[in-house]
């Protein structure tokens, strides 16, 4: 049944049917339809629901809901507004102080959450007005937004980490863990940036207002400790307890949606219809995300089935790669996916067809997906097709120009590179963590 | 075709439930193992069960709010009209076909499973498997029902003349 030529063909028909705007997850599963169609007749529809049936009895991915609704309900519970309000009242003093309280806050609802549209259009409606107040440049008032919000694809527990993990076959915990090193790296440059470009241009990031800040320690401490400390502590719960292997992921999700109620009812914002947007929210994620890794699964099988592994193989080897050069090119091209794929199909499309190869050349498969995780995040905010422009786009404030957007990112997207040639240099900034997980 | 939008609403209230329902059999089995160190025999029958039913059952809703992520920068720069002839199409020639058949074969699956009365091979529980395969099938029937609204909608709108 090998007919690489059919496999070949599979791809260019997946890109016509998503480019001409047909839901990305229609496109993988009529595509793995019609070439199953080709290759193997009638079982085509049978073999189709078996991978069907793989994904919906896979218990792993049942934690997907559980991070979703929590942080759905996380951006509900009211404690967005009160944490902005301690970032501020901590950082403001400095040179950009509204910026880094943006990106702050960003780590840590990103931390609560995987979704990253959500958490940059929350964060982006209370410091956007902030920062124009105090005449922050635009560009970087833009670039602070997008590049925040795009951590969520990062920090853990992200949902991109337990698909990624679950297809490249590696332990949720030990990707979780190797990826918070990279991750906090990742932040800090971001910050270093933001205190730098401030410090030297105080015009395009003024420092608050003393008056603004002049508030009793103690009351300091009081809003730090309500808003703060729960939203830390759940998130260090949640995924303390995965990586160091005392719960499954799923169960940890599940504590940690029970926490993002209660907290919530801590706030006395819970009500019935902010538990049902939160649901609802949950269940259109939910139901997007895994229809798609149901659809790369058939697309691969299929891909495979009809010989694309020896297809794959038969490139790298023309090419004559050595292992360095092979994690460059595959970089490459998760780079150049993301400017036109969402994350979910490159991840289910690409994983199962390179991870082979990589075990086979003996590349760690877990330190390779950090570098690629970063590079999807990074194709995520690299103009001009950057997902997280398009957010931004949508609240903007009318004298933001789009060229100011696609400026403003640049400094952060040269972070992100950045980060990606230290985990590449120095591998021990991903592997070091793991080798403290699950025992 | 309101019909249809409401079946899906109907079923996403039915996934919304199992969601919550899904956080309190975690927190039931993280109490039972943890604090009483009796694990449960069917949590994890549950999990993959409420897990996977949950998803398909909410995907024609998801399609009906728009909510499956589609590539579009090209698509918007054609005329409306043509775009909704296109996207008419490839939602009733393309998707249309693949999750009728999927759903069939689903459909069957849990009528088998019924008569044959099958349970979970693996697990220790043995669960019957045919209220979560009838739940996958009509989750996909479903979908396949949006599926066609939703081309039915593109064709009227671009036959309309002040698109």
């Amino acid at each position: 049944m090998h007919d690489p030529l059919l496999a070949g063909l599979m791809f260019p028909a997946l890109f016509a049917l998503i480019l001409l705007g047909l839901p990305v997850s229609f496109s993988l599963i009529a595509t793995a339809f019609g070439f199953a169609l080709l290759s193997f007749g009638d079982i085509a529809p049978n073999q189709l629901f078996r991978f069907l049936d793989s994904v919906a009895s896979n218990p792993t991915y049942a934690a997907i809901p559980l991070f979703v609704f929590m942080g759905a309900m996380l951006e509900r519970s009211g404690i967005a507004v009160r944490l902005f309000d301690a970032m501020r009242l901590w950082l403001g003093r400095l040179p950009g102080g509204l910026a880094l309280a943006a990106i702050s806050m960003c780590a840590i609802f990103a931390a609560g959450t995987g979704i990253v549209g959500a958490v940059e259009v929350m964060v982006g409606m209370m410091a956007i007005p902030a920062m124009q107040k105090y005449r922050y440049s635009n560009d970087l008032i833009a670039g602070t937004i997008c590049a925040g919000g795009s951590l969520g694809t990062m920090i853990p527990p992200s949902i991109v980490v337990v698909v990624y993990a679950t297809q490249a076959q590696v332990s949720i915990g030990d990707m979780f863990a190797a990826i918070v090193l990279p991750s906090l790296l990742m932040v800090a440059f971001f910050l270093g940036y933001a205190l730098l470009r401030c410090a030297v241009r105080p015009q395009d990031g003024p420092p608050l207002a003393a008056d603004e800040l002049a508030i009793p320690l103690n009351e300091k401490l009081r809003i730090t400790a309500t808003s703060l400390l729960p939203a830390l502590a759940l998130v260090f719960a949640v995924v303390g307890s995965i990586m160091a292997g005392i719960a499954a992921p799923t169960e940890a999700a599940g504590v940690g949606a029970l926490g993002t109620i209660l907290l919530t009812l801590f706030y006395g914002e819970l009500k019935a219809s902010v538990l049902w947007l939160a649901t609802r929210a949950t269940l259109v994620i939910t139901a997007m995300v895994m229809l798609i890794v149901v659809g790369g699964t058939m697309f691969t099988s299929i891909f495979q089935a009809n010989g694309g592994r020896q297809l794959i193989q038969g490139f790298l080897d023309a090419m004559n790669l050595t292992p360095n050069q092979t994690i460059l090119v595959i970089l490459l091209i998760i780079m150049l996916l993301g400017f036109v794929l969402d994350w979910i199909s490159i991840v289910l499309i690409c994983v199962p067809i390179y991870d082979p190869l990589l075990r086979a050349a003996g590349i760690d498969p877990i330190w390779f997906g950090v570098l690629a995780i970063v590079a999807i995040q990074t194709s995520y905010l690299t103009p001009p097709m950057a997902p997280s422009l398009f957010y931004l786009r949508s609240i903007a404030p009318p004298d933001m120009s789009y060229r100011q957007m696609a400026f403003g990112v640049m400094p952060f997207v040269l972070c992100q590179l950045l980060v990606l040639l230290v985990v590449f240099l120095l591998p021990g900034t991903a592997t070091w963590l793991t080798s403290f997980v699950g025992f | 075709m309101t019909i249809i939008d409401r079946l899906s609403s109907a079923l996403a209230v039915v996934a919304g439930v199992m969601v919550i329902l899904l956080i309190g059999v975690m927190i039931y089995e993280v109490v039972c193992r943890y604090v009483f160190n009796a694990p449960t025999l069917w949590a994890s029958d549950m999990t993959y069960m409420l897990g996977g039913a949950l998803f398909v059952l909410s995907a024609a809703f998801a399609l009906k709010e728009k909510g499956h992520v589609s590539i579009d920068f090209l698509a918007q720069m054609l005329p409306e009209r043509l775009r909704c002839l296109i996207s008419g199409l490839l939602m009733a020639c393309v998707a249309l076909p693949a999750f009728t058949a999927i759903s069939w074969v689903a459909a069957n699956k849990a009528i088998s499973a019924y008569e044959r009365g099958s349970v979970d091979p693996v697990s220790a529980f043995a669960p019957k498997l045919w209220p979560f395969y009838s739940i996958i099938s009509i989750g996909l029937a479903a979908l396949s029902l949006q599926i066609l609204v939703t081309a039915i909608r593109d064709f009227t709108k671009a036959a309309q003349r002040h698109a």
